[in-house]
């Protein structure tokens, strides 16, 4: 409750921002549907303050950058209605959370600089990564739950259940915290042996 | 929501915050400078919020088909009344809102994610249930978030590997809560009828 998304976002931050998109997405099928969710929106959100024209005010600039996002999301989801009902029935709620998370918000800021609107593309590639952060973890979600992978949701894949915790949001949170565990040795590793 | 559910919420987290001296009312305070004004204001602005959002969503989002935009419109109206009483304090007290912590984004950040985690929860058909809901709901992510913070600050004492430092512990700690709530629900909640 005290994040600032005016300021300096490390690794870290944007990852626990994201820890609402990551923990909606309990299987493939979600994690996929909400990625692409996150990509359009992030992608909007990052790329319109350094379209836009630099006479709007910061807080207009954001106010607006969201206001597309939102409809961009609102498309998506109708497209995704018509693609899978049943998936839209499921995640429909949870996916205009895309548009309240800290590193969307964060995005949608106007460039400090100008050598921050020249790196603009570095914000897309994040957005990919952090995209493919979500689908990772409803694959790896799925396949720790149930035992298997399947895009469709059958009866076969719900009988076999391997480590339910990891479908719920408590087993979400594990995974995320071994996640940053191992991220960090692995940092830390790199660090000692460059040195 | 349930309504044994929404009763143990009100309970539990009134508890916990008259516990923790957040709301007057304890025997023994645990801290003396936490303030309660903050937390009824924020449980103040979430329920008109709701009842706003049940009367939009009932006269203008079912007939247009535009359900799925209800947790947008919940949050409009949440920041819209955030920001008027950010404004009527301003013009008569002078003095700035704040909630919960010294940042001036914590609460537009907290509103969004209570937004956020009341879209996410199953809709209800009556206006009283949506009001105790909201409530119960506010007041239960209030006393989670200091509750969290609190074991945060708890775990700093200790001695930790220094991978599980920060984050990791954060996590994991959210974890455990989420784990003993959800346990509740399953063993307790879902087996009673309504």
């Amino acid at each position: 409750m005290t994040a600032n998304p005016a300021s300096k976002q490390s690794l870290f931050a944007l990852t626990a921002g994201l820890a609402p998109m990551l923990i909606a997405a309990t299987d493939l099928a979600s994690g996929l549907a909400l990625s692409g969710a996150f990509l359009c929106v992030f992608t909007v959100a990052s790329a319109m303050p350094l379209l836009l024209p630099k006479r709007f005010k910061a807080r207009n600039l954001s106010m607006i950058t969201l206001g597309f996002a939102a409809i961009l999301l609102s498309l998506y989801s109708s497209i995704l209605r018509i693609l899978d009902p049943m998936l839209f029935e499921l995640l429909y709620r949870r996916l205009f959370i895309v548009l309240f998370l800290t590193p969307v918000v964060a995005a949608a800021r106007a460039p400090a600089s100008e050598s921050e609107r020249d790196r603009g593309w570095e914000e897309l590639i994040r957005g990919a990564v952090m995209s493919l952060l979500i689908l990772g973890m409803g694959f790896i979600r799925e396949l720790l739950a149930t035992g298997a992978i399947s895009l469709v949701q059958n009866e076969s894949s719900i009988a076999r259940p391997f480590l339910p915790i990891m479908a719920q949001p408590a087993g979400a949170f594990m995974l995320l915290a071994l996640g940053s565990a191992l991220t960090l040795s692995i940092i830390r590793l790199a660090k000692r042996s460059s040195v | 929501m349930s309504v044994f559910s929404v009763a143990f919420y009100f309970v539990f987290a009134g508890n916990l915050l008259t516990n923790w001296g957040v709301l007057p009312g304890a025997d023994d305070d645990t801290d003396q400078g936490r303030p309660w004004f903050p937390i009824v204001l924020f449980v103040g602005l979430a329920i008109p919020a709701a009842v706003a959002e049940f009367i939009v969503f009932r006269s203008l989002l079912m007939p247009l088909g535009l359900e799925s935009l209800s947790p947008i419109s919940f949050a409009l109206i949440l920041f819209l009344l955030y920001y008027v009483a950010a404004v009527l304090t301003k013009a008569l007290s002078g003095r700035t809102l704040s909630v919960l912590s010294d940042s001036s984004h914590a609460l537009p950040l907290s509103l969004a994610l209570y937004a956020a985690a009341l879209a996410s929860t199953a809709a209800v058909n009556s206006l009283l249930l949506v009001i105790a809901s909201t409530a119960s709901a506010a007041l239960g992510f209030a006393a989670a978030s200091i509750f969290l913070k609190d074991i945060l600050d708890r775990i700093a004492l200790e001695k930790l590997p220094e991978n599980l430092k920060g984050q990791p512990v954060r996590f994991m700690s959210a974890a455990l809560m989420a784990l003993a709530f959800s346990g509740i629900d399953a063993a307790f909640f879902s087996r009673l009828v309504v």
